[in-house]
């Protein structure tokens, strides 16, 4: 078992790809976490020059809440679910590789079990979501303690969004997993699963939600997109204004959903693997 | 244990294409055994079923007559077609991740990369490297568990001469350590100079197992033919009983006869025949010239 993360270890550090890439993730992304609150609402200055006073609207979203606890855990979460796409195409590079290179025939030829070489892709798979999610949550934790009064509030209220959004990732980097081990090539994994996740789903999704049918839930990366709903209608005060009230907190039935596909992806992924000649 | 790899009844099919039939054999251990056979013969596939990577469509293989320790990995050292590393790393961590998947204690890094000439080389990426160096970094790994069984094949595909020589030289080393090897080739000079066992292969199905020398037991050897009318020469012996098999080479006929039948025995026919040879020449026959009749 530890000599299988520590393979995957020695495959992924020495590539500068994925040092470069990890690090453009985690430095857009902190960045981002970071400077989003400065950034105003409607886009105007945050005071119009006569400093009259600030209207409701004009205002920045580190103004409107975006730090502040409990919510700040489902804010910044939601914010960085758009991020996965990186960690799951660095992953989907790492598993082509092993194809492109033929290294996976090499793997096997020099003893490794099938399994075991699944195994030590699947440690990758959890090295970078660890990383990923790691780095997130120690963002959100840092901005949290630097924009709230302790005294009043619980800094692990809401942190709940934190495991919705590492189950967010997960099922996004097994898709990508099985995807890759079914094409074997990166470039064409990546265009599938763009164009299934921002198109082709979000239509079909569309499509059964117009005709009423609750089906859409069971899509292959429904479940994902309703871990993390978005949080803006609430810090905006526009719940407010039009009396509707975004749900507080996380909904376990898509947190299970979510599991089973990223499980049934990786079950998938084996068996491509075990059925097929290398 | 008298045997290191038996095979029983192996067969692999791609839908209606039988790329090999029931292939049984059994390499005796010390032995350096070739496997031969022309391109599509089966010889990859029988190996990438051996090692794992094809998965049999029928029959089995039994390693070290079933001894499981220690693990067969560290056993053997196999190297498959063209050599595959990570290109990004060097030689020397291309070999850490040989030695982490082999589970091995004290791997013996700068042995091995001296045994093939590149431990001045280790430290530079994968991707920088030669055929012929890449071919050696790939023997280097193969020999890194220090192992009793070596399945090497077509070991010299794409090399230039010098580096024919060099991996066919470090080969001879292996086998005089008393390392079991078993080598695929379609290179039958390189056979001939290593082997002590034969198995020949065409369209997945085996020919001949057994010595090199026994390929020749049926026939005595090849005579060399030319006479003024090569027409009436060869439509002559096309139906000599003494005949083991007819070629055409150049301006000459190449003749292999059946064991027993001796030279003056054809000249007496083709004089009978009225055919008066211009050119007799007898010549023992090449492990090529055996392969090639075989296969034919």
């Amino acid at each position: 078992m530890t000599s299988l993360v520590k393979l995957e270890w020695l495959k992924l550090k020495g590539n500068r790809f994925f040092w470069i890439g990890l690090g453009l993730f985690l430095t857009l992304m902190v960045l981002l976490l970071v400077y989003f609150g400065d950034i105003n609402v409607f886009g105007q200055s945050s005071k119009n020059e006569e400093g009259a006073e600030a209207n409701m609207l004009e205002r920045s979203f580190g103004e409107a809440g975006l730090y502040n606890l409990p919510h700040i855990w489902q804010n910044l979460a939601y914010l960085a679910g758009f991020f996965k796409f990186i960690p799951a195409f660095i992953l989907i590079f790492f598993v082509a590789n092993e194809f492109q290179y033929r290294t996976l025939r090499q793997n096997i030829i020099d003893g490794l079990s099938e399994w075991q070489f699944f195994l030590s892709k699947f440690f990758g798979l959890l090295i970078i979501l660890g990383i990923s999610i790691g780095a997130i949550g120690l963002t959100i934790v840092i901005l949290a303690l630097q924009n709230n009064d302790l005294s009043e509030v619980s800094l692990w209220a809401s942190s709940e969004y934190l495991l919705a959004l590492f189950v967010e990732y997960l099922l996004y980097m097994s898709f990508c997993f099985f995807i890759v081990f079914l094409v074997k090539r990166s470039a064409i994994s990546i265009i599938i699963v763009l164009l299934y996740y921002l198109l082709i789903e979000q239509i079909a999704i569309g499509l059964l939600k117009a005709n009423g049918l609750g089906l859409w839930e069971y899509l292959p990366m429904s479940p994902g997109r309703e871990l993390i709903l978005q949080p803006f209608t609430r810090m905006l005060d526009i719940d407010m204004l039009t009396g509707r009230a975004s749900p507080v907190a996380v909904e376990m039935k898509y947190v299970w959903l979510s599991t089973l596909y990223s499980l049934i992806y990786l079950v998938g992924s084996w068996l491509l693997l075990k059925k097929r000649d290398l | 244990m008298k045997n290191v790899l038996t095979t029983h009844n192996l067969s692999k099919r791609y839908g209606s294409f039988t790329a090999l039939k029931d292939l049984s054999i059994a390499i005796p251990k010390g032995s350096v055994y070739g496997l031969l056979g022309p391109n599509g013969s089966g010889k990859t596939t029988t190996l990438g079923m051996l090692l794992g990577i094809l998965n049999p469509s029928g029959g089995s293989f039994t390693w070290f007559e079933g001894e499981t320790s220690p693990p067969i990995k560290q056993r053997t050292g196999a190297l498959l077609e063209t050599p595959n590393f990570y290109p990004y790393l060097s030689a020397r961590k291309n070999l850490d991740i040989v030695a982490t998947i082999k589970e091995l204690k004290k791997p013996d890094y700068e042995g091995v990369l001296k045994t093939v000439n590149l431990l001045d080389r280790q430290n530079d990426k994968f991707k920088t490297f030669s055929l012929g160096m890449k071919q050696r970094l790939a023997i280097a790994s193969a020999l890194l568990c220090d192992p009793e069984f070596l399945v090497l094949d077509e070991p010299t595909n794409g090399l230039d001469p010098e580096g024919i020589a060099e991996v066919r030289n470090i080969i001879l080393n292996i086998a005089n350590r008393g390392i079991t090897v078993l080598m695929a080739s379609h290179i039958l000079v390189e056979v001939e100079k290593l082997c002590t066992h034969v198995a020949v292969l065409k369209k997945g199905q085996l020919l001949y197992e057994g010595s090199p020398d026994g390929l020749n037991a049926n026939q005595e050897g090849m005579l060399k033919l030319q006479a003024a009318n090569m027409q009436s020469l060869e439509k002559a012996l096309a139906t000599y009983p003494g005949k083991s098999t007819l070629r055409k080479e150049g301006n000459y006929l190449m003749l292999n006869l059946n064991k027993g039948v001796k030279p003056e025995e054809v000249n007496q026919y083709l004089t009978n025949q009225g055919i008066y040879l211009s050119h007799l020449d007898l010549r023992k026959t090449t492990l090529e010239e055996q392969f090639l009749s075989l296969v034919k």
